[in-house]
């Protein structure tokens, strides 16, 4: 059967709010956006499925400000970043966030459990941004000019967050005895 | 490891491999048909649009259509706008130029008595008084019937493919 294109089922969903086009677009791009907000939560799934469904109903009732349908997935990414972002102003969870990196002792009994472990201790290391960048940049391979678009960071700007971000995991998992050949 | 001996490549696959297996470990206590699900409920009502579909519409009701969007109009306009010209500026025109001299002295007469006697605007008004009132009446009457009869055959008639998009999908696939 041939598969309908991302900017016919985009146009279907902006006409008419058409369900079973909005179901399709969910069932292509659930898994990313999770993924991308799991991520940024630190791998709360409660949370993650709190914002990622408040995302994609935030998808659905702007669906026509989609201009360019057939690049859905990365407005979806600045939807659901916006929604994390908001979630973050609101519960003003920076601080927690900031405390949680700056008590790395707290975290040594995760660490050598795993790699994950060892990797998601090392992510909490990253200020917002960094991390943002990171996961976006790696994890979820967006270009540098999509995650411009997504994050309205400069690409420079992106660039070097990037930059600080590797920086600051080399050192987080060399200090865990990590070395080139563990990753392979 | 160093920053020197930092490969792209490398750590590129462990951070995608992390995400994957975090995102593995998540969907086996929230799944996607339930996540979907939790989304789907969420969602407000379809809006209600109303489809045109032109291979279901009758013959007769596209003419009927077209008339009404078209031509009524313009007959409409065509015809009020005579008769107020005719009527009112023209005969004020005649009045004042060639009637002068089509009827002669006794009209002349005549008029220039009318002209003393009364304003240019009383002059339109009692044009317009003898308007064909009677006429227009009827006219309008006859365009309103059609209207009704025009809106009932489109969104009331069983016949009428102007229904919600459900409703004509159904009746396409009947079809």
């Amino acid at each position: 059967m041939k598969q309908v294109s991302d900017k016919a089922l985009v146009e279907q969903v902006a006409a008419n709010g058409s369900h079973p086009a909005f179901a399709e677009l969910l069932r292509r791009y659930q898994h990313d956006i999770r993924r991308f907000l799991l991520s940024l939560t630190h791998g709360d799934g409660q949370l993650t499925d709190d914002l990622a469904q408040e995302a994609f109903i935030k998808a659905y009732q702007r669906m026509e400000q989609c201009e360019k349908g057939e690049q859905i997935k990365s407005w979806l990414y600045t939807i659901a970043h916006r929604c994390f972002f908001d979630y973050i102003r609101g519960k003003k969870m920076t601080e927690d966030i900031v405390e949680s990196s700056e008590a790395p002792v707290e975290r040594s009994d995760e660490r050598g459990v795993s790699t994950q472990m060892d990797v998601q201790w090392a992510m909490r290391q990253l200020s917002q941004a960094e991390h943002l960048c990171i996961t976006l940049f790696y994890m979820e391979d967006q270009p540098i000019d999509k995650i411009a678009e997504i994050t309205t960071f400069k690409s420079s700007t992106i660039k070097s967050h990037l930059r600080r971000a590797k920086e600051k995991m080399a050192s987080s998992l060399s200090q865990q005895g990590y070395g080139p050949s563990d990753i392979y | 490891m160093t920053k020197k001996e930092w490969n792209e490549d490398a750590f590129r696959q462990l951070l995608s491999q992390h995400s994957e297996q975090q995102m593995n470990a998540y969907e086996s206590v929230s799944t996607t048909d339930d996540f979907m699900q939790r989304v789907m409920q969420g969602l407000p009502e379809e809006k209600q649009v109303v489809v045109e579909s032109e291979h279901t519409k009758s013959s007769w009701l596209r003419v009927l259509e077209w008339c009404t969007t078209y031509i009524v109009p313009a007959v409409i306009l065509l015809y009020t706008g005579y008769l107020f010209v005719s009527r009112s500026v023209l005969s004020l025109f005649k009045t004042r130029t060639v009637e002068m001299l089509d009827q002669g002295i006794k009209d002349f007469e005549t008029h220039r008595e009318i002209m003393n006697n009364q304003s240019y605007w009383d002059m339109i008004l009692q044009n317009i008084s003898s308007m064909p009132w009677r006429h227009i009446g009827i006219t309008m009457l006859a365009l309103c019937g059609l209207a009704i009869f025009y809106f009932y055959e489109r969104y009331y008639s069983k016949d009428s493919c102007f229904y919600y998009n459900t409703e004509c999908s159904k009746i396409a696939d009947r079809k």
